[in-house]
């Protein structure tokens, strides 16, 4: 079989890996590795992904009449080299453009999203980072500084020690730049819809990166959990109406994963998981390499008169 | 006649609306202002700043009266929460711009975490189940 249509499934095939195993992946490292591992292996998985399937069209695409006399290519010799079915070929090519649309489409929501939430902070009251406001909620807001929101309500339910936590947590998403991993993740997700379960994931991991920061604050991983707990017993009371409520609704908890883990001895981590992952990738791109390369030569080959 | 900032009105009638000890009408307000705005233009700022959650709307017969939708101190909280849920009907936390400290809980769930926090307020309380909420059992204790 071809090579640009062995990368094409390894990149699909890998993509459903990735998916799949996403949540213990990033249970398998630290989050301050998890994070970054997850969001470049979904971005380079999805970007394969697609290449591939624009290599698979183009194999065809280049033989076709207009396009192989513009380039000077001999038709026959090209398909004598790449044997693609021109049917393949164009589901391929179709779908690499659905998929770029999709891109395009998300990519323009969330620069909206960031443009108003940057808007949003300057806006709020104050130069200060921290800002209270009505509600039982604490969320942190990307921007230019970024600002963290923590409800008066929430708040006064907080004895001193979370009240650190909660802020120390709020203010690891802003430091660490959290919302930049969760944006290209959403990318690599518009880009290649194999690998929607990484997004729950590295929301996931990015809760816990900040936790993990909050723990270094306070110095107790015991109270951090706590604080969680404490901050999630009282949002759960009925939600108020209107957006907010169906955001939040929507919402799938990893509240309790986050305590769990938090009152967990700390594990050794055990990276065969990630290791593997990391190795199959580097196939994934090793495959696309040769597939494009593959494509590169054929071309060459086919065209007598260049050169 | 010299074209107002957007904002600069809003404040003036703001100001206005928050030194009154009623709630006012459009024509009460009118002449609390600088620079004789419309009576137009009046309405529809105090309509905008009702949409925007710092005024409070009032129906007196067929007119609104408007007063501050909180206490002064807290009008710009009111104003920073309504534009916190337009911001969270955009998506915005799949659009990766906000991060919420916790999430909603399903019942069960919510059950757990309440045990886990009794537990830790009574430590010697009935003995409820704290290894419930520990991923891998027959680790060694480490709360205190």
């Amino acid at each position: 079989m071809d090579l640009m249509l062995v990368a094409a499934l390894a990149a699909a095939l890998g993509s459903v890996l990735l998916g799949r195993g996403s949540t213990r992946l990033v249970r398998a490292l630290p989050p301050r590795l998890a994070v970054p591992a997850m969001t470049l292996a979904a971005v380079l998985l999805a970007a394969c992904t697609v290449g591939t399937l624009l290599l698979v069209a183009a194999g065809y695409a280049l033989g076709w009449g207009p396009i192989a006399a513009f380039g000077g290519i001999r038709p026959d010799q090209l398909h004598a080299r790449l044997p693609i079915p021109g049917a393949l070929a164009a589901a391929a090519g179709a779908a690499a453009v659905l998929l770029l649309l999709r891109l395009g489409f998300r990519a323009v929501h969330l620069t909206v999203a960031a443009v108003r939430s940057a808007r949003y902070c300057r806006r709020l009251p104050g130069r200060a980072r921290l800002v209270f406001v009505p509600g039982d909620d604490a969320v942190a807001v990307s921007g230019r500084p970024g600002r963290v929101m923590v409800g008066r309500g929430l708040y006064r339910r907080l004895d001193p020690v979370q009240r650190r936590a909660l802020i120390a947590h709020e203010r690891s998403h802003l430091v660490r730049r959290h919302h930049a991993y969760l944006q290209a993740t959403e990318l690599a997700i518009a880009l290649n819809p194999l690998l929607t379960p990484v997004g729950a994931a590295v929301r996931f991991a990015v809760e816990r990166w900040a936790d993990e920061d909050a723990v270094q604050r306070i110095g107790d991983r015991t109270e951090v959990a706590m604080a969680i707990a404490t901050a999630a017993v009282r949002a759960a009371r009925p939600a108020p109406a209107g957006a907010a409520g169906a955001a939040l609704a929507a919402a799938r908890s990893h509240t309790v994963g986050r305590v769990q883990v938090l009152l967990a001895d700390p594990t050794p981590s055990r990276p065969l998981g990630p290791v593997a992952a990391a190795l199959a990738l580097a196939l994934v791109l090793l495959l696309t390499a040769t597939g494009a390369l593959d494509l590169h030569h054929a071309v060459e080959a086919a065209q007598p008169a260049a050169h | 006649m010299k074209r107002r900032e957007a904002g600069e009105l809003e404040r003036a009638v703001l100001a206005a609306v928050s030194s009154a000890s009623a709630p006012l009408s459009v024509s009460e307000v009118l002449p609390m202002l600088d620079g004789a705005p419309a009576y137009t233009t009046v309405m529809t700022t105090l309509a905008r700043l009702a949409d925007k959650g710092a005024l409070q709307r009032i129906r007196d017969g067929r007119a609104y009266r408007y007063q501050l939708a909180a206490p002064a101190d807290a009008v710009d909280s009111a104003v920073t929460a309504r534009r916190m849920g337009k911001l969270l009907g955009l998506g915005a936390d799949r659009a990766g711009v906000l991060a919420r400290f916790v999430d909603e809980l399903d019942p069960q769930e919510e059950r757990l975490l309440q045990q886990l926090l009794a537990d830790r307020r009574h430590p010697d309380g009935p003995a409820a189940d704290p290894e419930a909420l520990r991923p891998a059992a027959g680790r060694t204790s480490r709360r205190r």
